[in-house]
């Protein structure tokens, strides 16, 4: 989990510069010898229909291939899960003191005034999950901890005065 | 595009359009300081009490959106107006109350310190608060007026699209789509690309403010008896409709300005093809449903809707990269391109429009929002496409009207610093942000957790510089308006 | 049936809607109440689609105050569904009639006018009134389930 933004943070690097190499090239085209308009369209169409394709499958693969990684199945009742209640409220967290790692742990979050996000960050400070915490709903957040260590917990949705300071912890053994 | 206003009547919709278009460019500048004073907060650079942080906040964000959405507006509703005849009171009505609207969001945010943020969550505004609770009422309010403004804007535009091409059937070019020969045969043509843009933003912005008005009455009236209760969740719903598509359209709206000034720039043709009407087919339901990737993170949203939220948010992307971007490309690609500073603003748009998508699309993984909802990684990507995509459509736009009217452009020297500052300067300034979404920094933070206060610095840095190439541009254009004043006079 | 006799009947349906659950004295959760409502105000917004001339297309060139009417009905809508007053409106018969009959109407002068501007906005906006008043349903004073 830890290594997905920064995947995430290369790709769209990449992707970026990509684009803008791109684009670049085609404005510096227009500094050279002008083509007709229709030679352009001719050869652009043609074109577009790959990019079109390239498109259509890159979106399909990307949703499919994101699906089975939602995070909400599981959430799901699995029978060995352990439950923990979470309590957000300005500006602090309810918390079990320490949960057990290798085990599937459910987070069961809510919030007593406003809404709050409850965030979690590994030993290390990469954020590893999160959910909202809101009043009158409860989120079940599944979670699989395999580094023993402590854990930190900020407040991921925008509740008053001291939001930035709304932070806790627990172990995981 | 011919235009068949006499002088009078063009001089009459010019005012309207300038009024808008100064109107926003306006409040735009005095947000951008407020939002280099936040940067540097995040910095360490200058201190601010959290209260202040965060009232600031808010009025950066309900500014910043206002603004552009003001000076988008102005600039369709003068290309539309070259289109059919509009009535120009109406017009300086929905300004009036945009105006009064905005007049009441900053004496609630400057005098009463209202913080909640621009699209906050019930029951934030009323639980916990710093402010007084008549802030709240002016806030709710003062939204309320800039949504009946945009709704009067928005119902002009309808009736204009309505009635210029013939009906919904007229103005999407069904017939044109799906009975191409006998519509072409009859001698019709289809609506013009930006007539599509005023569709989009006259349906879809109807829609929005419909939807706002649901949400922004049910909280005033919790105001005024707090017996009222309001379903969280609902609330959030409606919240993210509203912030989203209104957000969105800014964009649709102002791109108007590329497909006409683009052709004029390159010294060639672009017409409404069917693949574009398809297009903006699919930007009006993209652009109402894609919002459900606010809510990624409430698992007791129905599950449908996050798949739904997911495929939407995707597919939007489609319509920008297939037509829109692509036919610009299509335009400029060894054209005889006239580089000045308001082609320079329209092409670097679109570059910002898509790279800044590209961004957001990452974050509408659901897997990747996991790790970055509501990190900085959010800010970051909302302001490529903002800062680097909607503000230079308009601003691409004003100095194409700035350079036709005063037959002169900025020398090359100005072009390369503007362009230097804006994509050097701002995009530092983006950088920071990104890196530190993809670290975990939360967003909304006065105080950031590291690496965040590092990265603020950097991002400040990168905001001077912008700011610089920003007084040069307003130079430029005070300079340009003076000729075409001696011009005309 | 012609479109006049269609818009009567319509519109003696609204009356009658309005009317007798008022004085029928029916107790009822507000979310269910906001959709009887919703109704209303559908049937007042039908009422005025076939009240309309049919030949007339309107003009974005002048009709501001018909423009202003139907863009203020859906705000004027939401304030008289306000949800602590239902309590007090199921006690007291006529006040409660009134108030179904300001939500047709409301429908009614949202369609009328907005059709009278540019053909198709009216039709918009009634259908956009009927859905505001069925996601109140979902939580306008409404609590989960
Ligand atoms: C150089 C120019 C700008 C600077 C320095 C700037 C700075 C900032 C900063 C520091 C934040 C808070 C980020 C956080 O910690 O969550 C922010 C938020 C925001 N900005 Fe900007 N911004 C700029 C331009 C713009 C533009 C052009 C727009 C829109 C057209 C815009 C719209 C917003 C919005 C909507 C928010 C969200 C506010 C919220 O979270 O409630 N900004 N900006
Ligand atoms: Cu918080």
């Amino acid at each position: 989990m830890a290594e997905t933004t920064t995947i995430v943070l290369v790709v769209f690097l990449i992707g970026a510069g990509c684009i803008i190499a791109f684009m670049t090239a085609v404005a510096l085209s227009s500094l050279g010898k002008p083509l007709p308009q229709a030679e352009v369209s001719r050869m652009g169409y043609a074109a577009r229909k790959w990019w079109a394709r390239i498109l259509g499958v890159a979106v399909i693969i990307a949703f499919a291939v994101s699906v089975p990684w939602f995070p909400y199945s599981g959430a799901k009742v699995l029978g060995s899960e352990q439950h923990f209640k979470v309590v957000a409220q300005q500006f602090s967290f309810t918390l079990p003191p320490s949960v057990p790692s290798k085990t599937p742990i459910v987070f069961d979050v809510t919030a007593t005034d406003v809404n709050h996000g409850f965030g979690i960050y590994d030993p290390a400070g990469k954020l590893v999950a999160q959910v909202q915490a809101m009043p009158d709903y409860v989120n079940h957040l599944r979670v699989d901890f395999t580094t023993p260590g402590k854990y930190v917990v900020r407040c991921l949705e925008y509740c008053g005065v001291a939001h930035a300071q709304m932070q806790s912890s627990f172990e995981v053994q | 595009m011919t235009t068949t206003l006499d002088p009078r009547e063009l001089s009459a919709a010019r005012r309207v359009m300038w009024t808008y278009l100064i109107t926003g460019f306006a409040i735009f500048a005095l947000m951008i300081l407020i939002g280099f004073s936040m940067r540097m907060e995040q910095a360490g650079w200058i201190a601010y009490a959290p209260q202040t942080f965060y009232s600031l906040m808010t009025l950066h964000g309900i500014g910043m959106i206002t603004a552009v959405a003001v000076a988008s507006m102005g600039e369709l509703w003068y290309l539309m107006r070259l289109e059919t005849v509009l009535d120009e009171r109406l017009a300086y009505w929905a300004w009036g109350f945009i105006v009064a609207g905005a007049i009441a969001v900053v004496i609630s945010v400057l005098a009463g310190q209202f913080g909640a943020a621009w699209t906050f969550l019930y029951p934030l505004p009323f639980v916990g608060t710093w402010w007084p609770s008549w802030a709240t009422g002016f806030y709710l309010i003062g939204v309320a007026l800039v949504t009946i403004g945009w709704m009067m804007w928005c119902t002009q535009m309808l009736g204009c699209v309505l009635s210029r091409y013939g009906g919904f059937r007229g103005a999407l070019g069904w017939d044109y789509v799906f009975h191409r020969r006998a519509f072409e045969q009859s001698g019709r043509t289809p609506p013009p690309p930006q007539a599509y843009a005023a569709l989009v933003a006259a349906v879809d912005g109807v829609l929005t403010g419909t939807i706002g008005m649901i949400i922004g009455v049910a909280l005033i009236v919790h105001w005024i008896s707090p017996s009222v209760v309001i379903d969280p969740l609902w609330a959030k719903n409606l919240t993210y409709f509203f912030g989203h598509a209104f957000a969105n359209l800014t964009i649709y709206m102002a791109v108007a300005g590329v497909y006409v000034g683009m052709p004029r720039y390159a010294d060639r043709e672009y017409h409404t093809s069917v693949a574009l009407a398809v297009a903006w087919w699919g930007t009006l339901v993209f652009v109402a449903i894609a919002y459900f990737h606010h809510l990624y993170m409430d698992f007791v949203q129905i599950r449908a809707l996050q798949y739904i939220g997911e495929a939407a948010s995707y597919l939007s992307s489609i319509p920008t990269a297939l037509v829109t971007v692509y036919g610009s490309l299509m335009l400029v690609y060894r054209s005889r391109m006239r580089w000045s500073l308001g082609s320079l603003f329209m092409f670097g748009g679109l570059v910002g429009w898509i790279v800044g998508g590209f961004g957001a699309v990452l974050d509408a993984t659901i897997p990747i929002n996991s790790d970055l909802h509501n990190t900085l990684w959010v800010p970051a990507h909302f302001h490529t496409y903002l800062l680097e995509g909607v503000v230079l459509f308009v601003l691409g736009w004003t100095f194409m009207m700035l350079e036709e009217r005063s037959g002169s452009i900025s020398s090359a020297a100005v072009r390369w610093l503007v362009g230097l500052g804006f994509f050097g300067g701002g995009g530092l300034f983006l950088l920071g942000f990104y890196i530190a979404g993809a670290e975990g920094v939360p967003r909304r933070y006065a105080v950031q957790p590291a690496p965040g206060p590092e990265l603020s610095g950097l991002a400040s840095v990168g905001v001077i510089i912008l700011l610089i190439a920003l007084v040069i541009v307003l130079v430029e254009a005070i300079r340009l308006a003076a000729i075409a004043r001696r011009r005309t006079a | 049936m012609t479109r006049r006799g269609i818009a009567w009947t319509l519109g003696i349906i609204a009356v009658l809607a309005s009317v007798i659950p008022a004085f029928a004295g029916v107790d009822e959760p507000i979310a269910i109440h906001h959709l009887d409502h919703s109704g209303l105000v559908l049937l007042g917004a039908a009422a005025a689609f076939f009240v309309r001339d049919p030949s007339a297309k309107g003009s974005p060139a002048s009709g501001a105050r018909w423009l202003v009417l139907t863009v203020l009905a859906p705000i004027a809508m939401m304030f008289v569904m306000w949800p602590s007053l239902y309590d007090y409106l199921d006690a007291h018969a006529s006040l409660h009639a009134l108030e179904h009959l300001v939500l047709a109407a409301l429908g009614y002068v949202a369609v009328a006018a907005g059709e009278r501007y540019v053909r198709g906005v009216g039709a918009t906006m009634g259908v956009l009134m009927f859905v505001m008043a069925v996601l109140s349903a979902a939580g306008y004073g409404v609590m989960k389930p």
